[in-house]
């Protein structure tokens, strides 16, 4: 039965997990690495006033308030940051940052043009780095990353399930759990 | 029966484990449907380091393409 309970909280490397999975990307050592130190980099809401904006985007959404004059904004849960955080890198000019991370390939995703234009300064994000945003050591077990919330309703972007590769091994893999819990949320806010 | 794919690429890395705790060395391969109904899809398969082999990667590649045709018919 899907998860019911709402969100407790995230970590970055738990939010890097499921951003990860969110974008149809493979959760290697090199994509959680670079989303990590791309998390780093940008500060959202553990180092910020971005709430549920670890990447600080600026996508708007339903009750989303700015935090500065560029327009990062500040969401009202995990499950609208998330989703409003996907919505904008499946925009044309972030698709190296993409297809890098599809392929479970992040490693040069710092240095590309698109991550300038997203407004982060180049980054290495093969870096090791530990503290908060740790690249390294145990991450908490898929099955203590929360459930986020669906967006309000009304909204579009609660669409990042459907990433799931449906005809991939993936899908079909009884080993991955991160999909059989995509696939939960799924049933659950269908 | 013949194969309608071939494998394009395959490299080493490591992935997350089932349980969403760590990391384990994993062989991602990725294969091109070559004829059929779903020709021209692509996909990946990732199999653990351990048993990596031809027979191994062609299961779960069949198992896939086998979906992707199917799919490809709705």
């Amino acid at each position: 039965m899907a998860q019911q309970s709402r969100p407790r909280s995230y970590t970055p490397q738990t939010w890097a997990v499921m951003f990860l999975e969110a974008i149809g990307a493979r959760v290697t050592r090199e994509s959680y690495r670079a989303v990590l130190n791309w998390m780093a980099f940008e500060g959202g809401h553990w180092m910020n006033s971005a709430r549920y904006n670890p990447l600080n985007t600026t996508m708007a959404a339903p009750g989303a308030t700015s935090i500065n004059s560029v327009g990062v904004k500040r969401y009202i849960s995990w499950g609208q940051g998330l989703d409003a955080t996907v919505r904008t890198i499946r925009l044309s000019y972030y698709a190296p940052i993409l297809t890098a991370l599809r392929r479970g390939d992040g490693a040069t995703i710092g240095y590309m043009h698109a991550m300038r234009t997203w407004g982060t300064r180049p980054f290495d994000a093969a870096a090791h780095r530990s503290g908060l945003y740790a690249t390294e050591g145990r991450i908490p077990g898929v099955a203590s990353i929360p459930t986020p919330e669906p967006a309000p309703q009304g909204e579009e972007g609660w669409q990042w399930h459907k990433q799931v590769r449906i005809a991939g091994e993936r899908l079909a893999s009884p080993r991955d759990q991160v999909h059989r819990r995509l696939r939960a949320l799924h049933e659950l806010y269908a | 029966m013949a194969d309608t794919w071939r494998v394009t690429s395959q490299r080493q890395t490591e992935e997350l484990n089932p349980a969403g705790t760590g990391f384990e060395s994993v062989w991602i391969v990725t294969y091109e449907v070559t004829s059929g109904p779903a020709r021209g899809a692509t996909g990946q398969v990732s199999i653990p380091a351990a048993q990596y082999g031809a027979d191994a990667v062609r299961e779960l590649i069949e198992a896939q393409v086998a979906a992707l045709h199917e799919v490809a018919q709705l």
